[in-house]
């Protein structure tokens, strides 16, 4: 961990190191959204008949459908006919063939994300597929991927190239009638990543989508499917960023993943979306519905979250237990600083018999912001032998934010056993005073101490990302310490 | 919101009972309106965040009307211990002179709701009525007698004072009035008790108000009959310095729920709040509360303890919120539950919602079965099976009922959650 | 139990094995128990010695899947943990549970009276019980208040462990499995453990005590003394064992075992 004295005005002038525009040609369609907007999207993408008909019906849906607002935010309306919900770099045109066909200004910008897209560079044991604006602009490694038998690739590809799989699983985690803004994706997504790991397989590498936002008031909803089959591994991590702007984005995305048989899904999330500034202005609004269903026996989907960015977190990452003996996880660190909000959390619902979960998370609020857990842990009746534990904790930095804790606990079944702790608190005076003691300058005690506090999911991360999500942790309390 | 016609119809069917009860004619009109808008709001559902876990459709086919007074069995108060200090009874809502004591707690003062009846009836609500607040309504609306009572500053009786509230069927809306002087204490009892067998409605509502200093400690024991159906709801200001404590034992009843809300108004104010909510058979026992911090230096505990089993359900739902500002602000909140047969279930939802920083506020909950290792250190101890499971049991509800005082109040209750247990008589001599 | 003569066998067990949450922790494990006899049985951290008290004294959670263990000539292994414990088998825990709520002096006079049932004795009132429990407590340098608490309720490491052997001196056990007894205790309250385990050495009576340290067997001398690591008991020995291995370690016993 670094614990280097800066300069204050060093650290105020990489606040967000990633909000900077690419200036690239893009295809944009006009803001706003009918049936005639979605059909558009499936012929730009080529795509079979059945999908465009599941985008219409669920674009019918949403249209019944009320925003939700039992969350602890606070926004204005959403114009939904305000956004562009298309938006691709020109030279994207037939879509990536190989690296060295993308365009160089693409690939300058992933280079300045920290995100190389060259297969040699910083990341070279992880496959990246890069998503930018509605399309995925590269993917690498996928020949020593398919060697293995993994599949990797845009949504868009795996549409038209394995849609046997596509049909097969599309909407059975999260059907488009879940909740409004997973039926908004089911009738306007564009891209994401596609991953299916044969039976026994353990994925050799890494897996990694890469998102980012460029275009002016254009929405990302992007849409991830992940199928392990069983017996099989695979370790999957995304990362998302966007520009400076003044006004609010939507970022509204669908991830869904199946785990057959003794498969196990590792889902890792960091992210940085840009937050608006200090004053509340700009950010992106991120609602977004992540679901595991653990389908096999034995099964397990672990999902570990660090949440930096974002105005508006709206995330609620889950796991069905269906499997009996099926493990569901849940790892998260949100810091909400300046004037974000987040309400994030998780569900574990105990289907099969033996099933186990773990949730830990733990919230940073400071500045202005409003954090808040909202979990459910539900025991039916069929899940003999359930046991959860839970832990949530919150750090309070300064007298100005929220931290709250909303769990609900239902247990149908009498032989199981959940647990729940919440702690909620400031650092602690003496641990401050200690390091202080000891040399160290306020800001590095704080930032050490949250990094305790935040190490039990830290130590989640695949390697590669811990160290990236403990410096995103310093960069997103810039300025809460007192 | 739409109407809901299933509560809506027994609502409805009060309408008339409303020119029998007395009072100004503008207390008629205001009671014609405000039964009026419930109609029209309806009885809270779960569908409403607060009542998520309680459903109240069994209130149906239920009579809401009070009935006419009738003659009480001889041995009416024999369920009870013998009275710890001056008792004041109501049946179904109203004064029972013969039953009750003349004289009062040194210090305190008695008036009667009844008298509020002549005065002008509170402002007319225009629109719909928050879901938390229409059984209080509903309250008001059919109240005609209740306790108003006020412990002098500095008064400091030495035996508790006793309120009975006798539920006989149809509607009871027991309604008191508590405040506290300066440096005043207090010990309150009070007993819901079904007269068997007893169709009941009872929607209780108590204002308690503690001044700076004050010191209440609060016992309910809800020993309502199988068949009613009882909502309480409880209100407590707790001024500066001044220290609240609440007991609930829940036996009784096919559905009751008790909301308590407790403002901690003054610095340095206290709440320490503890409860056994027991649901067997196809009994349902709900808590909810709220803990609002809204100043400095205040410290609340809560300590629940359900236990449900055959087709029972509890649910605990309980909020501590901590006002911006509120700082040095101590809270901590355990709920733990338990279940004992396959068709149980329990909810529960901790939850905090925090404002200042300057705090330490905690909770933990937890549902499930026994602990295993403290089984199978009572087995290794030589004891059978069924003996230690009921001694685990008795002694996981131990922490709520060994701080009942006095000690008659707690041996009764202790019998008779005991009763309730299986193996009970082979753990008797092992409570600690 | 009173015909219980020194040297009969008290507890054989041969092979055993088992899986704790599918793990292999005891792999094929002999070991002969005699009455008169202390024996001690030392080994490093993760060895399975925890394990094997638990075994012997019925935890549900852990799978017996070979082996057999021999027990006053019954089939141990066959019996619910209450009636081992009826049958004169007492564990000592490393780490006794707190139990809120139940009432530490009255589990105790039901244990008693649990085993004196078995033994076909008059169960004891609460008047005799009382003036038993005083005669140990004063033994174990308890104070009074510790008949009023719940069990374990709040104590100390080192009162949770004067406990057990509060418990074992009321029970008088045939055959005593002392788990870790010694760990977390200061040399006094270490001295008032070792004493009361000592008065309990007797002709009729084996006592286990599992250690991972020398020092508590300066106090209890055993008779015989066991090294039992990655599930098997690699090497056995008198006192002077015990001593070699405060000396040397346990690494040259597990070099040995893999020489051979």
């Amino acid at each position: 961990m670094s614990t280097t004295p800066q300069d204050l005005e060093d650290l105020v002038g990489q606040k967000y190191r990633h909000g900077f525009v690419t200036d690239i040609a893009a295809d944009t369609v006009p803001p706003g959204l009918d049936e005639d907007v979605i059909r558009l999207i499936s012929r730009k993408k080529g795509e079979p008949g059945f999908l465009l008909d599941w985008r219409l019906k669920s674009y019918r849906h949403w249209q019944t459908m009320r925003e939700p607002h039992w969350g602890q935010l606070r926004y204005k309306p959403i114009d939904y006919q305000a956004i562009s919900y298309y938006s691709a770099p020109k030279s994207n045109k037939d879509g990536p063939k190989s690296l060295a066909d993308v365009d160089p200004k693409l690939l300058a910008t992933y280079d300045k994300l920290g995100v190389p897209l060259h297969e040699r560079a910083r990341l070279a044991g992880v496959a990246v597929d890069a998503v930018f604006d509605s399309v995925s602009v590269a993917t690498t490694f996928k020949e020593r991927l398919s060697e293995a038998g993994v599949i990797f690739c845009p949504f868009s590809d795996a549409v038209r190239e394995h849609p046997a799989l596509i049909e097969q699983y599309l909407g059975t985690v999260v059907p488009p009638a879940d909740n409004f803004y997973a039926a908004l994706n089911s009738a306007v997504f564009t891209d994401g990543s596609f991953v299916y790991i044969p039976k026994g397989v353990r994925c050799p590498m890494e897996l990694s989508t890469y998102f980012r936002i460029n275009a002016a008031n254009t929405g990302q909803f992007e849409r991830t499917l992940i199928i392990a089959d069983e017996g099989s591994h695979v370790s999957y991590l995304e990362g998302c960023t966007a520009p400076m702007r003044d006004e609010n984005q939507l970022h509204a995305a669908v991830v869904e993943l199946v785990a057959l048989d003794n498969a196990n899904i590792k889902y890792s999330t960091v992210q940085n979306w840009y937050p608006g500034d200090e004053n509340g202005v700009g950010g992106i609004y991120n609602f977004v519905t992540k679901r595991g269903d653990c389908r096999g026996r034995n099964s397990r989907i672990s999902w570990t979250q660090v949440e930096t960015g974002s105005a508006i977190t709206w995330k609620y990452p889950s796991c069905v237990l269906t499997g009996d003996g099926s493990v569901g996880e849940f790892y998260s660190v949100a810091v909400a600083n300046h004037y974000q909000q987040a309400d994030t959390g998780t569900k574990m619902i105990h289907v099969g018999r033996n099933t186990r979960s773990t949730i830990v998370s733990k919230g940073i609020s400071a500045g202005h912001a409003q954090n808040t857990y909202r979990g459910l842990v539900k025991v039916l009746p069929s899940a003999e032998g359930a046991r959860n534990y839970t832990q949530c904790d919150s750090l309070l930095m300064g007298d100005k934010c929220g931290a709250h804790t909303f769990p609900y606990v239902e247990v149908r079944n009498p032989t199981g056993m959940v647990e729940h702790e919440a702690t909620t608190s400031r650092i602690g005076e003496d641990q401050l005073f200690y390091l202080l003691q000891r040399g160290l300058s306020h800001e590095d005690a704080v930032n050490m101490i949250v990094n305790g506090f935040c190490k039990s999911v830290f130590k989640e991360l695949p390697m590669e990302f811990a160290v990236e999500a403990q410096n995103l942790l310093a960069v997103s309390l810039e300025g809460s310490v007192g | 919101m739409s109407a809901r016609p299933e509560a809506t119809s027994a609502l409805a069917r009060l309408q008339p009972a409303l020119a029998r009860l007395p009072g100004t004619r503008a207390w008629q009109q205001w009671r014609a309106a405000t039964l009026a808008q419930l109609v029209a709001d309806g009885l809270p559902t779960p569908r409403d965040d607060s009542w998520k876990y309680t459903n109240l459709r069994l209130l149906e086919r239920r009579e809401l009307a009070t009935a006419a007074p009738r003659p009480l069995p001889s041995d009416v108060l024999q369920a009870l211990p013998a009275a710890q200090g001056p008792r004041l009874v109501y049946v179904d809502g109203r004064f029972h002179s013969a039953l009750s004591d003349s004289e009062l707690p040194a210090g305190m003062s008695r008036t009667s709701h009844a008298t509020l009846l002549d005065g002008p009836p509170p402002p007319e609500q225009s629109g719909p009525v928050d879901a938390d607040l229409r059984l209080r309504s509903l309250n008001l609306c059919m109240a005609v007698d209740g306790a108003r009572l006020l412990l002098a500053g500095g008064s400091a009786p030495a035996r508790p004072l006793e309120i009975v509230h006798l539920h006989t069927g149809g509607g009871a809306y027991p309604r008191t009035r508590l405040e506290l002087g300066a440096g005043a204490k207090l010990a309150l009892i009070e007993y819901q008790l079904g007269v068997d067998p007893a169709d009941a409605f009872v929607a209780a509502v108590t204002d308690i108000v503690l001044g700076p200093g004050a010191t209440l400690t609060h016992t309910t024991v809800q020993l309502a009959s199988d068949r009613a159906v009882l909502v309480d709801d409880t209100h407590v200001s707790v001024g500066r310095d001044a220290r609240y404590s609440h007991r609930l034992v829940a036996l009784g009843g096919q559905l009751a729920r008790f909301d308590l809300r407790v403002d901690l108004d003054g610095a340095g104010a206290e709440a320490d709040l503890r409860g056994l909510l027991f649901a067997d058979g196809t009994r349902e026992q709900h808590i909810r509360t709220l803990l609002d911090h809204r100043v400095p230096h205040c410290s609340s505990a809560q300590l629940y303890r359900g236990v449900a089993g055959g087709r029972g359900r509890g649910s605990y739902d309980g909020k501590v919120i901590v006002r911006a500002g509120a700082a040095k602000t101590s809270s901590r909140q355990s709920s733990r539950n338990l279940l004992l047969s396959k068709d149980a279930a329990i909810d529960t939802r901790p939850q905090l919602e925090i404002n200042a920083d300057d705090v330490k506020c905690a909770h933990g909950a937890t549902t499930g079965t026994l602990d295993e290792n403290m089984l199978f250190y009572l087995l290794t101890r030589g004891l059978d099976r069924q003996t230690a499971r009921a001694l685990l049991t008795y002694a996981f509800v131990g922490d709520v009922l060994k701080c009942i005082e006095p000690q008659a109040l707690r041996q009764m209750i202790e019998r008779r959650a005991l009763g309730r247990l299986p193996a009970a008589e082979t753990i008797r001599e092992f409570i600690a | 139990m009173s015909n219980i003569q020194k040297g009969n066998s008290i507890l054989e067990i041969s092979g055993l094995k088992v899986n704790v949450q599918g793990k292999a922790i005891l792999k094929g494990l002999d070991l002969t128990v005699r009455a008169g006899e202390v024996h001690a049985i030392m080994g490093p951290n993760g060895a399975g010695k925890s394990t094997l008290s638990q075994v012997l004294a019925g935890r549900p959670d852990y799978a017996v899947i070979a082996g057999h263990a021999t027990y006053l000539g019954e089939d141990l292994l066959a019996l619910a943990p209450e009636e081992r414990a009826r049958r004169g088998l007492f564990l000592g825990f490393q780490y006794p549970v707190e139990i809120p709520g139940v009432n530490n002096v009255y589990l105790l006079k039901a244990a008693l009276n649990a085993r004196r049932r078995h033994l076909g004795l008059q169960e004891v009132d609460a008047f005799e019980f009382l003036a038993i429990v005083k005669e140990k407590m004063v033994l174990m340098q308890m104070d009074e208040s510790f008949l009023k608490r719940g069990v374990n309720e709040g104590f100390s490491g080192g009162e949770k462990k004067r406990n057990e052997i509060l418990q074992m001196t009321v029970l008088e056990p045939t055959l005593a499995i002392l788990d870790e007894t010694d760990s977390g205790l200061d040399i006094d309250a270490l001295k008032v453990v070792a004493n009361g385990v000592n008065s309990l050495r007797a002709d009729n009576r084996a006592i286990v005590l599992v250690t991972h340290y020398q020092r508590l067997l300066d106090h209890i001398v055993p008779d015989h003394v066991h090294v039992l690591a990655g599930g098997r008991i690699l090497k056995s020995g008198d006192r002077g064992l015990a001593l070699e291995l405060e000396r040397r370690g346990y690494d040259w016993v597990l070099e040995e075992a893999n020489a051979e």
